[in-house]
């Protein structure tokens, strides 16, 4: 089990490294440099090149990279041109914001999801499958940004329930800040819970139909007990799987919610930070965003060898 | 009569898809009682096991998997309470497990992968007997004992992937007898393991049922063991039972044409070189609209003309407890000799394929960073042989054993660690890629499972004629059709199935597809690998004619690799017995299998049940002890020395050599030589 | 590929999927003849007409601009096709490539091309299409250029995964033993074998790049401002909803019954392509 999870921690480094590169990738693509923005009008061939020198510019591309991949080990992730700060620190504050919201809306598409799920498959072809699909289907089609409005006019424009937007820190005014969460909230989550609905009835269903299935019932058990004890836990696998590529969604899915409902989190400084050309924060946006979804992909990796006694120990033959 | 624990009257399965019904089982009775062991045997699809299911409920309706309906018409009444009343639904489940326990055939997948082994057994105990934990516990090891699981205290914490096949069988024995059932059913639950396993826990499940009185129900395919272990035989076809009667009158006075037609294809381990094999004709009907009248006649060689005009064949009785759904009185039950065709091979002396010191090891790597290897998997050790052309090498050994590397070293689909392969003077070890493939126009192979041996998105026709693309044999479209077209007729294939996808067509069919692309780009080694194991009896014989044919048509000489060893018997000249690696024993058929020196080679030959319950009853089955251990941890000296019943102390020091003890007979056991040496002395003196 | 009848069977005992496929048909129609099916010229200002209510004249009624509601949405489904059809085929073709080299080759390329796809799949797929998008510029080109990639691994990794079970298959062995290339092995037998899940998925995928382009829209990041996109649409009705809901309600619908009708329609395929369901149908 050790070896399992230092192989799974080794190989997400690798992931981590690959996804530093990724994102510096990218942002050296765009045309133009920060010399130009910065300099603007003042620009003359000796004080651009001067410039350049000072920021490594005219070094060759991996030296660059390596130059950058240094500072971020010292926790030096630039500085943004646009807000006039460090990187880190702006991230550090909008990553609590968004990761309350990302956390609650996980936490309600994991277990209604799940819950719906086994309903759903245990009632195979019944009404309750067939209303629980027919949601699914809508759920996962459903653009988040089009729902959000919806949501608006219903419960922010008609009903006068909820606040439209915006967003207030939860020391300042719990209860303000609760009810402009509700909705973002639910947003976020509504395409993540959809998959997890469909992905749990059919690994319950995949697991039903296995022969240890019927050697249990065979035992004379009842179907209650089969489905806790036998069918749950050997379902859990792919419904692991699922849950680790959930926070990869839901990150995608906060950028837009974020956007509609004007919450000041990592989403809208992303959006923002590339309409400011804002290089450096959108560097750190992505790489953010990655080291999460890694951490979470490894977590997800480790609880396999939990719930499988066939994953703790790794075999190699070659 | 005393009592009978289940009787099952009239019982029938349907599925019901949406768009046709598979009538599975069709009115079928049938009765056990306590302590008696009842076989049911049939081929694949008859409805053996369905009708097991059935009976307890087991089968999936509402539909878990299939989608459909399974009707039950009909009675299976245990206690005097039918099992099969709706209402009866909590009585039912009292049963299972409690009273009715089954066996399934895949004991790997029947354990639940996530779930301590013991605990899965001690589930039924708490349930049924309504015992605490510790006190299930403390049944349950010693239950695990009594199965024979070594360490049964440690083992009871372990997963299912932590024990081989044979034990998790064992554990599957366990758990069925855990509440002291009556009734044991245990369906094809030996077929997916080796030989010697096989005959360990049929022997220990029949100690087991005789010294509880628990009645066993043992259904299979093989004619062998229900005759060593049943009293009673029921005979399956298409949904229905054909024929029924003690065990000893089945065999002696079989009295449906389909029972003799089984006995008549399977080759026994006690036949006469030249017997023939008389395979049953076409296949089995699909049964997806209701069989009227006789579900046989299609493939029966002996009907009578009236058979064709009758609506109903009712079981009738022909014996004292004997009854048969045929109304041919006078069926021909002999059989029959090889004609001319097969007459004595006569071989050359001349060297086809030549190997000497062949090993590979497959090295084991362990490490997170950097993988050292940490142990070797030992495939082959040392394996020399000589195959001369036209004949045919039987090579025999269960699971593991290192008969597929071998072929696939032939084939230059494995790289040996060392060692040559001599083919026709070329060393096919040292050939390159290009020269490889080119070779395989020389050296073909014949796969076990027909099914997925074939491109199921590729018609038959292109299939059989994707050798002569890939080799551009043929010059021209007319030639390459012409060319496929011979290759239909020359395995018995209606060409007109060229358009075909492989999963149209049954399974015989299928592997004669195999045999066909086999010959295409005419070589003339043929390695075929357990070629028939996966195909039922009827079939079996189709196909092992057809190679004989073949070979003596085409001039073709055979690796001929199985586990079966009536099957090697019955089809090869020379015979070769591995066991982990090495060759053990090796000799013409007759020495052999009449002669056999090496323990091991007499286990396997003890291990093989013949279909004929009178020659079972004389017989002393030679059991070996244990597991095959692992080929990454092979066991110092004689590799068999921890599972034979002969083993001396030296047995562990070294490792036998391969001496020949006759001319053409090797035995890699010097204890087995020495009491054969002083056995022929004392003889003769 | 399938077997004959199957399909049709499907489309019969499924009404879902029939409407699905009819749904699709009516998109892909409007966005082919979008030019003889528009009432008006979309980008046409007509500012009396600002915010007109749906009328005769203007079936779904004028946005702030005065231009006809229907004609852009119609044009939008163009642009959304298009935009998704092509970039399903530059991440598709990549992907199965990929993919198909990482599981028979295995080795280097195998463990290159997999911690590469890894990485890929850490970023959310929308920031990924919006990172590559910035950096290569924008334009609708790019846009397509920017979903397609940001797709990539999830084909990667699926084509992988089935290149590996089909390379372990005995009719693979079996095109080894008579001679085949590696070539011939992998276009003639794992690509047939492996391709159909792929199938399913670009369809789905459909659906997934339209959302994708919607999305980058709304936000202002995808297609030019100019060019009429639902995603922009919904967007820019978002300052009217109290007065005007429809103009961010219709463009909003469209968007959801298309991604709908992909997902219903590649869950179809799937059960179609499956010979466990197939016998059931």
């Amino acid at each position: 089990m050790t070896q399992y999870i230092v192989k799974k921690l080794f190989q997400a480094l690798l992931v981590l490294l690959i996804v530093t590169f990724i994102s510096y990738l990218i942002m050296e693509l765009i045309p133009g440099d920060a010399v130009d923005f910065l300099l603007g009008l003042e620009a003359t061939p000796e004080k651009a090149a001067a410039l350049r020198a000072s920021l490594n510019l005219d070094k060759p591309f991996v030296v660059r990279y390596f130059i950058w991949l240094g500072g971020l080990f010292r926790g030096d992730m630039g500085t943004s041109i646009f807000y006039n700060d460090s990187v880190a620190n702006i991230l550090v504050k909008k990553l609590l914001v968004t990761f309350r919201m990302g956390f609650a809306a996980l936490i309600i598409s994991t277990a209604v999801g799940i819950s719906l799920g086994v309903v759903s498959a245990v009632n195979r072809g019944g009404f309750w499958d067939n209303l629980i699909s027919f949601f699914a289907n809508i759920g996962i089609s459903i653009p988040a940004f089009w729902l959000g409005i919806l949501f608006i006019i219903l419960f922010a424009v008609k009903m006068k329930v909820l606040p439209v937007q915006g967003y207030t820190e939860p020391s300042a005014d719990f209860w303000m800040h609760t009810r402009q969460m509700v909705m973002p909230v639910i947003v976020t989550a509504v395409g993540a819970l959809s998959s997890m609905v469909r992905q749990t009835r059919s690994a319950v269903l995949e697991t039903i139909s296995q022969d240890y299935v019927r050697t249990a019932r065979e035992k004379g058990l009842r179907e209650r007990v089969i489905l806790m004890k036998h069918v749950l836990r050997n379902a859990l696998i792919p419904i692991l799987t699922l849950l680790g590529m959930q926070v990869r969604v839901l990150f995608g899915g906060v950028v837009i919610v974020e956007n509609i409902f004007a919450v000041p989190g990592m989403g809208r400084l992303l959006v923002n930070s590339v309409f400011n050309r804002d290089i450096t924060v959108v560097q750190g946006c992505i790489l953010i965003m990655g080291v999460v979804v890694i951490i979470a992909n490894l977590l997800v990796d480790i609880s396999y060898g939990f719930v499988d006694p066939r994953i703790r120990e790794i075999k190699d033959v070659a | 009569m005393d009592k009978t624990v289940l009787d099952v009257k009239n019982l029938r399965t349907e599925f019901r898809m949406r768009r046709y019904t598979v009538y599975a089982v069709n009115g079928i009775s049938y009765d056990i009682h306590p302590g008696e062991i009842v076989g049911v045997v049939g081929e694949s699809g008859c409805g053996k096991s369905v009708s097991q299911m059935s009976t307890l409920r087991l089968v999936p309706s509402p539909p878990a998997h299939i989608e459909g309906k399974a009707v039950y018409e009909g009675k299976a009444v245990y206690e005097g309470k039918d099992l099969l009343e709706p209402s009866n639904g909590e009585y039912l489940r009292s049963v299972r497990g409690g009273k009715i326990a089954m066996i399934f055939q895949e004991p790997m997948t029947s354990l639940n992968p996530v779930m301590k082994v013991g605990e899965q057994i001690s589930e039924a105990i708490r349930l049924h007997m309504k015992l605490g934990a510790s006190e299930a516990r403390a049944r349950t090891i010693e239950l695990m004992k009594k199965v024979r699981i070594p360490d049964a205290e440690e083992r009871y914490d372990s997963y299912p992937h932590e024990f081989s096949g044979g034990m998790c069988q064992r554990l599957m024995i366990a758990m069925a007898m855990s509440c002291d059932p009556d009734l044991l059913i245990a369906d094809e639950s030996t077929t997916a393991l080796d030989v010697t396993i096989q005959a360990q826990i049929l022997e220990m499940l029949r100690d087991v049922v005789r010294e509880t009185q628990t009645a066993l129900l043992i259904v299979t395919h093989n004619l062998g063991i229900v005759a060593r272990y049943a009293d009673k035989i029921y005979v399956m076809y298409a949904g229905g039972i054909v024929e029924y009667g003690r065990a000893s009158d089945i065999f002696t006075a079989p009295s449906h044409a389909y029972t003799i037609g089984l006995l008549n294809s399977v080759p026994r381990l006690d036949d006469d070189k030249d017997r023939m094999l008389m395979p049953i004709e076409g296949f089995p009907p699909n049964l997806q609209s209701r069989p009227t009248g006789c579900a046989f006649i299609a493939r029966c060689a002996q009907k009578l003309p009236e058979c064709e005009s009758r609506p109903e064949f009712p079981l009738r009785k022909v014996w004292e407890e004997h009854y048969s759904s045929c109304i041919n009185d006078r069926l021909d039950r002999s059989l029959r000799k090889s004609d001319t065709l097969f007459e004595a091979k006569k071989l050359p002396d001349e060297t086809l394929l030549e190997i000497s010191g062949l090993s590979k090891e497959f090295p084991i790597k362990k490490g997170i960073l950097f993988k050292k290897t940490v142990g070797n998997v030992h495939a082959l050790n040392d394996v020399s042989l000589r195959i001369r052309r036209g004949e045919t090498l039987g090579l025999v050994g269960e699971s593991g054993c290192g008969k597929t590397t071998l072929a696939r070293s032939i084939l230059g689909l494995v790289s040996p660690t060392c060692g040559e392969i001599l083919y026709q003077g070329t060393d096919l070890t040292k050939l390159d890629k290009k020269k490889t493939r080119e070779m395989r126009r020389e050296i073909q192979l014949i796969f076990q499972d027909p099914f997925a041996s074939l491109d199921p998105r590729m018609s038959i026709g292109g299939i059989i004629g994707e050798p002569l693309v890939v080799h551009k044999l043929t010059s021209g479209k007319t030639e390459y059709l012409k060319r496929v077209e011979e290759l239909f007729v020359m395995v018995g294939l209606d060409p007109s199935l060229r358009d075909r996808s492989p999963h149209e067509l049954s399974g015989g069919q299928r592997q004669r597809v195999g045999i066909a692309r086999a010959l295409a780009s005419e070589p003339s080694f043929l390695v075929c690998d357990e070629p028939v194991s996966a195909l039922d009896v009827s079939v079996q014989a189709q196909i092992l004619n057809l190679l004989e044919r073949l070979q003596r048509e085409l001039g073709l000489t055979y690796l001929f690799i199985a586990h079966d060893l009536s099957v090697v018997r019955h089809i090869s000249d020379t015979i070769a017995v591995m066991y982990l690696g090495r060759i053990v024993e090796q000799g013409d058929w007759k020495t052999l299998c009449e002669k056999p020196v090496h323990p091991y080679t007499r286990a396997l030959l003890s291990a093989v049940p013949i279909p004929d319950p009178e020659v079972e009853r004389t017989r002393n089955i030679e059991a070996v002890k244990g597991d095959v251990p692992s080929v990454s941890r092979l066991p110092s000296g004689c590799s068999f020395h921890p599972r034979c019943p002969y083993a001396e102390a030296g047995c562990a020091a070294a490792v036998p050599e391969l001496r020949e003890i006759e001319p053409g007979h090797y035995v890699a056991c010097p204890v087995a030589e020495a009491a054969r040496a002083a056995n022929t002395a004392s003889g003769s003196s | 590929m399938m077997k004959r009848g199957s399909f049709l069977r499907v489309l019969v005992s499924r009404w879902t999927v029939l409407l699905s496929l009819l749904l699709i048909a009516l998109f892909v129609i409007a966005a082919v003849f979008a030019p003889l099916l528009m009432p008006y010229d979309p980008f046409a200002m007509d500012l009396p007409n600002r915010l007109a209510p749906p009328s005769l004249k203007h079936l779904l009624g004028c946005d702030l601009m005065g231009r006809d509601i229907l004609s852009r949405i119609i044009y939008g489904a163009r642009t959304s096709m298009m935009i998704a059809f092509v970039s399903i085929i530059i991440g598709g073709i990549a992907g199965i490539l990929l993919g198909l080299v990482a599981g028979y080759f295995g080795g280097i390329a195998d463990t290159f091309i997999m911690r590469l796809t890894d990485a890929m799949m850490a970023i959310p797929q929308i920031v990924l299409a919006l990172g590559i998008g910035v950096a290569l510029g924008r334009s609708t080109l790019n846009l397509m250029i920017a979903i397609g990639v940001s797709s990539v691994p999830a084909y990667i990794r699926m084509m992988r995964g089935q290149t590996v079970s089909t390379k372990n298959q005995m009719y693979v062995l079996a095109a080894n033993v008579i001679g085949c290339r590696d070539s011939r092995v992998m276009y003639r037998h794992i690509l047939p074998n492996s391709i159909s899940p792929l199938i399913v998925t670009a369809t789905i995928n459909l659906g997934g790049a339209i959302m994708a382009e919607a999305s980058l829209s709304y936000l202002g990041l995808g297609v030019p401002p100019e060019i009429p996109a639902w995603g922009t649409m919904v967007s820019d009705g978002f300052q009217y909803i109290e007065t005007a809901p429809m103009l961010s309600i219709i463009p909003g619908l469209c968007i959801m019954l298309v991604v709908l009708a992909f997902n219903i329609f590649g869950d179809g395929l799937r059960d179609m392509l499956d010979p466990r369901v197939r016998g059931s149908l």
